[in-house]
């Protein structure tokens, strides 16, 4: 098991030079887990890149200045429900409704291209029928390439019941693109009129 | 098995086709305990309507409960209707306040109940509700839900949350301690904060109306 322990082991070794692929074999974790832990954020890379993070903020505090309707409601849901990652547009629902109007806001106001958006579904089901169904219900819903659907997740659970409730599952949209995300956090920085500094990562 | 005897006596009487209440008065036994021993029994079409037709008032008590039904679901949606027209005037704080609710809020048909950890979000709601809807602060209610029972603690939050929406302690409802791992302490060191507003049936209606302005689709599922 991980613990504590093991990451300031971890930081000693690095500090000590060995590589990132050394300390993973010698602690038996994965190399990645051994570049988490041993960033420094000090390091000329990791600062050129929190200003370059910056300046997209910036680009997206601009953008809200000039006040569009679609931009400010696309940006306060992905407040609310989208996930607070640093790298990767996340937004998550079952509401048609809220899926659509955030789709509208990427392709309109972040000129994001259909081949850049992954959807990756959620559902209570067992029936392969029926998962085909609900992969298709949102492909059609947010007019997407059948490309773009990443592995359906089968939830566990009661599937019976929470089949009824949620009948067409949870569907999550990804777009892998620092830029996008980091404008939309400055976005709403400037919409709510705060500064949150946990979004300088 | 209680009363066994009864038990059997009573099914035989429903089987005849005699209602509920009448064979609760003959055995002098509950209703309840009727009911539960004979539910499992069907009845014929033309015992059903015999009975329907014992009962003079049958579908006459039932009225008045239909009729306020209608004439509430009526006002919601005329309170839906004025949040529309508020939408369209496109206010930003009122975009704000709106999409907040609903994504994080609570989607009931008589209330209006919003609940989250982030203070900036806290803070933009309580301003749509006193800039925006012109909610006076005596109708606003708030209770926190944490991870720590330690009363020291409980205290502080319940400070940290006032000050964070500017209310005065008398809006605050009895805290709420939760059950949890340790991570969740660790994760939410201010507990959750939800905001309640008393006789808020036209204000959340007013919000779903807006929202469904706003986002161009009709919710069906907000008709209630």
């Amino acid at each position: 098991m991980v613990t504590r322990q093991t990451r300031a082991k971890a930081r000693e070794l690095r500090a000590s030079g060995l590589t990132g692929q050394e300390i993973a074999d010698l602690l038996q974790v994965s190399l990645t887990s051994i570049i988490k832990w041993t960033r420094d954020p000090n390091h000329p890379y990791s600062v050129k890149a929190r200003v370059r993070r910056l300046q997209w903020q910036e680009e997206g505090r601009k953008a809200a200045r000039e006040a569009n309707k679609l931009h400010r409601m696309g940006s306060l849901l992905y407040w609310a429900e989208g996930g607070k990652s640093r790298n990767s547009v996340v937004f998550g629902n079952t509401d048609t409704a809220m899926m659509l109007l955030f789709i509208k806001f990427l392709r309109t106001e972040l000129a994001v291209k259909d081949d850049e958006i992954k959807l990756h579904i959620q559902a209570h089901a067992v029936d392969p029928i029926q998962i085909k169904q609900i992969e298709y219900y949102w492909l059609n819903i947010l007019i997407l390439p059948h490309s773009a659907l990443m592995k359906t997740h089968l939830k566990k659970g009661n599937h019976e019941r929470k089949h009824k409730t949620y009948e067409n599952g949870f569907c999550v949209i990804y777009v892998n693109d620092t830029r996008l995300v980091q404008h939309i956090y400055g976005a709403i920085q400037e919409y709510g009129g705060f500064d949150n500094p946990e979004w300088l990562f | 098995m209680a009363k066994p005897f009864l038990r059997e006596e009573a099914r035989q009487l429903r089987a005849e086709g005699i209602s509920v209440g009448a064979i609760s008065t003959r055995l002098s036994v509950s209703k309840s305990s009727v009911s539960l021993w004979v539910r499992d029994i069907q009845l014929t079409n033309d015992q059903l309507e015999q009975l329907k037709n014992n009962h003079v008032q049958y579908g006459e008590q039932n009225k008045g409960a239909q009729t306020n039904k209608k004439v509430f679901k009526t006002l919601r949606m005329c309170y839906q209707e004025t949040g529309r027209v508020k939408a369209k005037e496109g206010h930003p704080l009122h975009i704000n306040g709106c999409m907040l609710y609903w994504a994080e809020g609570a989607k009931e048909a008589n209330r209006f109940y919003f609940i989250n950890s982030d203070p900036n979000m806290m803070r933009l709601m309580m301003r749509f509700l006193r800039e925006e809807m012109k909610i006076s602060d005596s109708d606003i209610t708030i209770r926190i839900h944490c991870h720590f029972d330690n009363p020291v603690e409980v205290s502080r939050v319940e400070t940290y949350w006032l000050t964070v929406l500017g209310l005065e302690s008398n809006s605050l409802r009895r805290t709420v301690y939760k059950e949890g791992s340790e991570n969740r302490e660790k994760r939410l060191p201010n507990g959750v904060c939800s905001i309640r507003v008393k006789n808020s049936v036209w204000l959340v209606q007013h919000v779903y109306g807006a929202i469904q302005e706003y986002s161009q689709t009709a919710n069906s599922e907000w008709e209630f």
